[in-house]
């Protein structure tokens, strides 16, 4: 990761806001590192983070040039090295790794065993949440809703979710090319022939698309940052996003496609580039079952914008439940 | 949504003269207000008094008013341009003031005139303290409980008392509805509440005053918020205040982006921000929110909002790229912000917040030199009168670019100096907040002091501490390093030092530092500054340096030109040389150069990226111009470098820049240095026949008294090289003469004083003209109100002149061109004169533009800034006339019959600055300038002119009631006169007892006041003081009778003078005032004073020259 932001650790590092029970980046690039960490809820510094989880991390480096040149150029393998001080063979060393075209990542982060975060307040939904790489303010987001989650192995099975009785199906962000998880999106494919409602973010929203049938391919670069402008093609609203995707769904824009459980559509989309940030799935009546979007509505870092997309979530739950009541 | 089309007209309200806390940021608003609502099609209106202004340039708006910006000239405007909008969110506190006035007034419900931007409901809830919290405190956000201050809204002394009892002291004072924290502070007791409170409630045009518990000492922060229509919102820049909540945040060192924020409180401080625009209902266009963070825990209080433009507006859009002003004017005709193209990327959308991969400093820079009596502490009222922004890679670079942006050799870190205070003591020094605050803590540092020392002392962030440390610490290494190598040069220039504080450190010459830096290839690159962190290309052009590794300036073919503008604004240079800049660029940019502009001011049209093909903003000093020059070399061939129209900030690089092989176009610098030395300005005087008042050069204070003898007193004194008239006086004994000696100089053979004679009763001229080496052109004569001895920037002049003759007008013209022909003038030359009795006495030449250039522009309809710079790339005078550019066979100083009289009026910070103990300073003028500001009469009659100047920079001119009269006893006989007509005019007259026997001689009904040393009399008399605190004295004529003895204020009638400012009761301190004032009610009395826009006076002026012209042929 390379931060555009000069002064990094200026605040320091503290136990609430992890996202994650690790740093899943393998090295660090930062122009300026904070000597002190000024901040009344921080207990360590960035350094002693970093360093306690056995992460690269390299400073005073030109990061505008380097994000200049990954602009240009498109994302890129890296290494960074304490050891091998020889510029050709360090490259060649990282030119021997993996790329990212095709890898399928999941199984490195995904959890070992089923978690329940509990409903905040009164219990009003159960949500079965396959996690593909999830962050920690999901759930949360969904719990303050009156949702009790149950956050699954990405291995886990359509019987796995059945067991759990859910009123809905999440699937979260993730690494690695969506185009290798075929794994996730036969079992989404499950979860839409059950008729649950579903909700995906990030990586959820490309297995979403791959399951209605479209394709997916990789940015040049990709979306990065806490201040994407992408559109509710419902609302025309405009919403400040965070977005950390290198794939995209390619999916028509303005246009339905039918699919096996209704018709689908994109719902939101990048206006920086119309690349597609969300989609839809309406059943006969038009009325919204299933969506995705390609951003982060939990937003950790980032803005609240979205956070509309939870609250969307419930409401196709609660309309589904009464329409069975019905 | 697209434009609106149910609107076709729209008045734009700028914000009239440059004052403390309403400067230049409203000119770069208001153009780009203007530009974008024509571009769209509107019919733009603008009315606006400040003719030194881009905005009022008559190519900007279809009709442009330089009136005054007071409800009854508005209402004129409305009435004959029948607009269906108002825009008055684009021109400060003045302009949102005049809406709401007209608003309440009925105007503009009865010529059906929408309010756009915000509503006047809005403007309420957002300036109404009292709404404002509550709209606050009813906020619903998720996850941020929204708090404001606790506090207590008071409309007399007695609750402001008890709100104070109940909160606890300290507490704040802030009055509603002031502009730049007029009338607010921190009363830290009872006698302190007294006086900030009184003059808070006299302040406030509804007395009405908030008192609110303390958060001194807390953290900072300020958000700009954009919506439209469609209820979009977004933030485009956080900024950090590095001094915390106490110092008002135009007084503060300011940091883009917030330094020291976690992602969860910088979004918590986001969703409040557009909590609260939407809850105020401002529709559409740009607002600032501030907050305050306590430290310790987190607690976050919504301290204000401003519902408009603001100038953290236009620092936040020179910060990160977005054009505020711009979009605000888009989304006000009906836009979305999806529907606006990103200027920079081209091909993004508006509908973004905008990411900085630098960092953003903003330095205040203060005229505390020119009040000596003032109390430099800062408190939440504004005392800054200009600002400079820098950029660089980290905090250390961008504050040391800041720090010499200022332009103040105590500005910048010292890092040899001598220390002769403790520690403890720097620490007490450092508690209080002022001016040179950051300069102590480096001092601190450098004595042994630790950051947690100094955090106890100021409350600065402990990260900001730090990376001052990190400075001292750099500084350190620099000194004691074996050698000056690659490596350390490299971190001392990535830690922001200057080629002059390594030389210091090494006890090496700049130059030699500058050589071994070249020699080595240490040199800066450019970067650009393009809204989104590189993530997309950018189109335009906005860099600033950083030593880092990868340059972006790309290559040209077109000839550069490169500008350089006047720096952070002062008093004495101002607005007035960007706009000369501005024109240059327009002009060269259209003669088929490249133009490229190097400034450091964040409130400037220049400074807006799309003014010039290429901006950069960077300091102006001799280092980073070269620099740049360096990088413009490289990208392609450099035609020259314009330094005469930015003031003396430029000029005084000429020679240098000239010494390192820089192409100086114009007049060249050893010219600049003829006009600018005495004794070789005298010779030049000499063999051209010109009369000077006599002078002598004194190397010691003996010398200067001989001098004075020779010459006989009064004399004018003053050091060599300055400018605006600093540490200038006029002294009439040795008394003085010695007292001045040792108080304002450090006078040595290299550093004389001048001692000249003074003009007693002279009247001042002013002369701006252009010369190209062959032929001139006088640009236009003023004619000055006040005698010779007033500085010429704080004198009203008018234009054309109304007591000269032809054979006088002659005389300058033949004076002006013997004078540009000796200096060797190519550009613009501005010539004070002094009149008196028949001799014409040169009194000084500044072959640059002059202050007065944007007033002849628009009083004569011709753009001598534009012609000039065409003059110093070589055109001609004739090229310029057969282009239309300039008046053919005639010039500026043309008897025209449709020509209006124009009328130039200074206006003064004095409202601005106390004493320690709490007093106001003096509010005489003398030869040293104060005035901050100016603005434009302009009509048929120079009574109208000078009334309508008048009520533009003070207010209104009573027409009836009472004036106090009292005046010095050289004055008495000329005061009788204009007294009288005030008294046939109906006017009761009040004076002092010595004033009012010689009016009494003279027929005119007087009634005596007492003075205030006397105290009221037994009968119940009232003191002079009590009577204009009382509201019965309309107008104030009071004349020094002692002489200006610098900072001292022991001197008659400054507390009838001070007690004119508390009471806002316009007070005229010259006897010429007071005629011209006489004239002007007489002018109002008669009623029918009419408003008309600038582009009618040009089309009728060149239908007559045309007319003449045709003739002669």
């Amino acid at each position: 990761m390379v931060a555009t932001a000069p002064h990094i650790g200026n605040t320091g590092w503290n136990d609430e806001d992890d996202e994650s029970r690790r740093i899943w980046v393998a090295g660090y690039v930062v122009r300026d590192l904070s000597r002190v960490r000024s901040n009344w809820r921080s207990n360590r510094s960035l350094d002693e983070a970093l360093s306690a989880q056995g992460v690269v991390g390299i400073a005073e480096v030109d990061t505008r040039a380097l994000t200049r040149h990954l602009r240009e150029r498109g994302a890129m393998r890296v290494g960074i090295s304490t050891l091998e001080s020889d510029p050709a063979k360090l490259l060649e060393k990282v030119l021997a790794t993996p790329v990212m075209s095709g890898a399928n990542l999941v199984a490195d982060v995904t959890i070992a065993a089923a978690e329940v975060v509990p409903a905040l307040g009164t219990k009003r939904f159960t949500v079965a949440a396959i996690d593909l790489g999830i962050k920690d303010m999901t759930p949360v987001r969904m719990a303050e809703r009156g949702i009790e989650v149950h956050v699954l192995p990405a291995s886990s099975t359509i019987e796995d979710i059945r067991r759990v009785n859910p009123d809905g199906v999440f699937f979260s962000n993730g690494p690695g090319d969506p185009a290798a998880a075929d794994d996730a999106v036969t079992l989404l494919t499950h979860v839409l022939d059950e008729g649950l409602p579903f909700f995906g973010i990030c990586f959820g929203n490309q297995i979403f698309g791959r399951a209605l049938g479209f394709g997916t391919y990789k940015l040049k670069y990709g979306h990065r940052g806490i201040n994407q402008p992408v559109m509710d093609l419902r609302t025309r609203k405009v919403e400040i996003t965070a977005q950390n995707h290198g794939f995209a769904v390619d999916a028509p824009l303005g246009q339905d496609t039918e699919t096996a459980w209704g018709v689908a559509r994109v719902s939101h989309v990048c206006l920086n580039d119309n690349v597609v940030e969300g989609l839809e799935l309406t059943d006969d009546a038009g009325r919204l079952r299933s969506f995705s979007v390609q951003y982060h509505p939990e937003a950790a870092a980032g803005p609240h914008d979205s956070a509309y997309l939870f609250d969307r979530f419930v409401d196709v739950m609660a309309a589904r439940t009464a329409g069975e009541e019905a | 949504m697209p434009r609106r089309t149910d609107i076709s007209s729209i008045l734009v309200i700028g914000s009239g003269p440059i004052v403390i806390g309403q400067a230049c940021e409203f000119d770069y608003s208001g153009t780009q207000a203007c530009r974008v609502l024509r571009e769209e099609g509107f019919r733009v209106i603008l009315v606006n008094s400040n003719p030194a202004t881009i905005m009022t340039d008559p190519e900007l708006a279809d009709a442009t008013y330089i009136e005054p910006i007071q409800p009854e000239f508005l209402e004129k405007v409305i009435a004959a341009e029948r607009p269906d909008a108002l825009l008055a969110t684009l021109g400060g506190q003045t302009a949102l003031n005049a809406a709401v006035a007209l608003h309440e007034s009925g105007v503009l419900a009865k010529y059906g005139v929408e309010l756009i931007g915000a509503s006047f409901d809005a403007i309420q809830k957002g300036e109404d303290r009292e709404k404002f919290k509550e709209i606050v405190q009813a906020l619903d956000v998720p996850d941020a409980k929204a708090e404001v201050a606790r506090s207590l809204i008071c409309h007399s002394m007695p609750e402001v008392l008890a709100a104070a009892d109940e909160l606890g002291c300290p507490v704040v004072v802030r009055p509603s509805f002031t502009m730049g924290g007029v009338g607010s502070g921190f009363a830290h007791d009872e006698s302190e509440l007294r006086r900030i409170a009184g003059t808070g409630l006299s302040a406030s045009p509804m007395t009405e005053v908030l008192i609110e518990e303390s958060v001194l000492g807390w953290k900072e922060y300020e958000l700009e918020v954009m919506r439209d229509m469609a209820d979009n919102v977004v933030i485009v820049c956080s900024i950090e205040n590095l001094d915390p909540m106490g110092v008002h945040t135009g007084d503060s060192i300011t940091v883009a982006p917030a330094m020291t924020l976690t992602d969860r409180e910088y979004q918590r401080m986001r969703d409040v921000s557009i909590a609260v625009i939407r809850a105020v209902g401002v529709d559409t266009g740009g607002c600032n929110i501030q907050f305050a963070i306590n430290p310790d825990d987190g607690r976050m209080i919504v301290i204000e909002m401003n519902p408009r433009v603001s100038r953290s507006s236009a620092l936040a859009s020179k910060a990160t790229g977005f054009p505020i002003a711009k979009i605000a004017a888009k989304v006000a005709v009906g836009y979305t912000l999806d529907e606006i193209p990103n200027d920079i990327t081209a091909k993004t959308p508006a509908s973004f917040e905008p990411t900085l991969d630098y960092v953003v400093v903003k330095a205040p820079r203060f005229a505390f030199e020119k009040f000596p009596t003032a109390d430099s502490t800062l408190t939440t009222h504004m005392k800054s009168v200009g600002e400079a922004m820098a950029i660089g890679r980290n905090f250390t670079e961008a504050l040391g670019k800041a720090l010499r942006s200022l332009e103040d050799p105590k500005s910048t870190f010292d890092f040899t100096g001598e220390i002769t205070e403790s520690v403890e003591q720097l620490l007490t020094i450092m508690a209080r907040p002022h001016d040179g605050r950051l300069g102590v803590v480096m001092k601190a540092f450098r004595a042994g002091a630790t950051p947690e020392q100094v955090f106890e002392a100021t409350k600065i962030d402990p990260w900001f501490l730090d990376q001052l440390h990190l400075i001292a610490e750099v500084a350190d290494q620099v000194r004691d390093a074996p050698e000056l190598t690659a490596d350390m040069l490299r971190l001392a220039k990535r830690h922001g030092l200057s080629d002059v504080q390594i030389a210091k450190l090494r006890h090496l010459s700049t130059d030699v530092v500058r050589g071994v830096r070249w020699a080595l290839g240490i040199r800066p690159v450019f970067k650009t500054v393009d809204t989104c962190a590189a993530e997309f290309a950018a189109t335009t052009p906005y860099h600033y340096s950083s030593y880092d590794s990868e340059t972006e300036v790309s290559p040209r073919t077109k000839p550069a030109v490169l500008i350089l503008g006047s720096g952070p604004n002062r008093i004495g240079q101002g607005i007035e040389f960007d706009y000369s800049c501005v024109h240059a660029s327009m002009a060269l940019a259209e003669a088929g150069y490249e133009t490229v502009m190097v400034n450091c001011n964040p409130e400037t049209v220049s400074t807006d990226y799309d003014t010039s093909d290429r901006l950069y903003f960077e300091p102006l000093t001799l280092e980073d111009v070269l620099e740049v020059y360096h990088a413009e070399l490289q990208a392609g061939p450099v035609a020259g470098v314009i330094v005469q129209l930015g003031g003396q900030t430029p000029l005084k690089l000429a020679q240098a820049l000239k010494d390192a092989g820089v192409p100086i176009v114009g007049t060249s610098p050893e010219a600049i240095h003829l006009a600018e030395d005495r004794g070789a300005f005298g010779n030049i005087l000499a063999a051209a026949n010109l009369p000077a008042p006599q002078y002598g050069m004194a190397e010691s204070a003996v010398d200067a008294l001989r001098i004075a003898h020779e010459i006989g007193y009064p004399v004018l004194v003053r050091p060599s090289y300055v400018l605006g008239g600093r540490g200038m006086e006029i002294v009439y004994d040795d008394e003085s003469l010695t007292g001045y000696i040792e108080r304002a100089t450090h006078i040595t053979p290299d550093q004389p004083v001048l001692v000249d004679r003074f003009l007693d009763d002279a009247i001042e001229i002013d002369v701006d003209a252009l010369f190209d080496g062959h032929d001139l052109y006088l640009g236009g004569v003023m004619e000055h109100i006040e005698e010779a001895g007033i500085h010429s920037g704080d004198s009203a002049c008018t234009l054309p002149p109304i007591t000269l003759g032809s054979s006088t007008i002659d005389r300058i013209r033949t004076s002006t061109r013997a004078i540009a022909e000796g200096v060797g003038v190519r550009g613009l030359l501005n010539i004070q004169f002094a009149l008196m009795g028949d001799t014409l006495y040169v009194l000084e030449a500044n072959p640059r533009a002059s202050r007065t250039v944007p007033f002849v522009s628009k009083a004569t309809d011709t753009q001598l800034a534009k012609a000039a710079a065409r003059i110093m790339l070589g055109a001609s005078i004739a090229d310029l006339r057969a282009e239309g550019m300039l008046r053919t066979g005639r010039d500026g100083t043309a008897t025209l019959h449709s020509a209006p009289i124009a009328v130039k009026e200074a206006v003064m910070p004095f409202n601005r600055f106390r004493t320690a103990d709490g007093s106001w300073v003096d509010t005489l003028l003398g030869p040293e300038m104060k005035s901050t500001g100016e603005v434009m009469g302009i009509d048929v009659t120079f009574g109208i002119a000078f009334a309508k100047s008048q009520a533009a920079s003070y207010g209104n001119v009573p027409t009836q009631g009472a004036v106090f009269v009292s005046v010095a006893n050289r004055d008495k006989r000329h005061a009788i006169f204009p007294v009288k007509r005030l008294a046939d005019l109906g006017f009761t007259v009040f004076a002092t007892e010595g004033t009012a026997q010689v009016l009494r001689r003279h027929d005119v009904e007087v009634t005596v006041l007492r003075k205030e040393a006397q105290g009221p009399g037994a009968d119940g008399t009232r003191t002079v003081v009590q009577a204009i605190m009382d509201g019965d004295i309309a107008l104030i004529f009071n004349t020094p009778l002692g002489v200006s003895e610098g900072g001292d204020p022991r001197r008659d009638g400054w507390q009838i003078r001070s007690a004119a400012i508390l009471a806002d009761v316009p007070c005229i301190t010259t006897v010429q005032g007071l005629s011209a004032c006489v004239q002007g009610i007489e002018a109002l009395r008669r009623g029918n004073v009419g408003v008309r826009p600038l582009q009618d006076w040009g089309a009728d002026v060149r239908a007559e020259l045309a007319l003449l012209g045709a003739d002669e042929a």
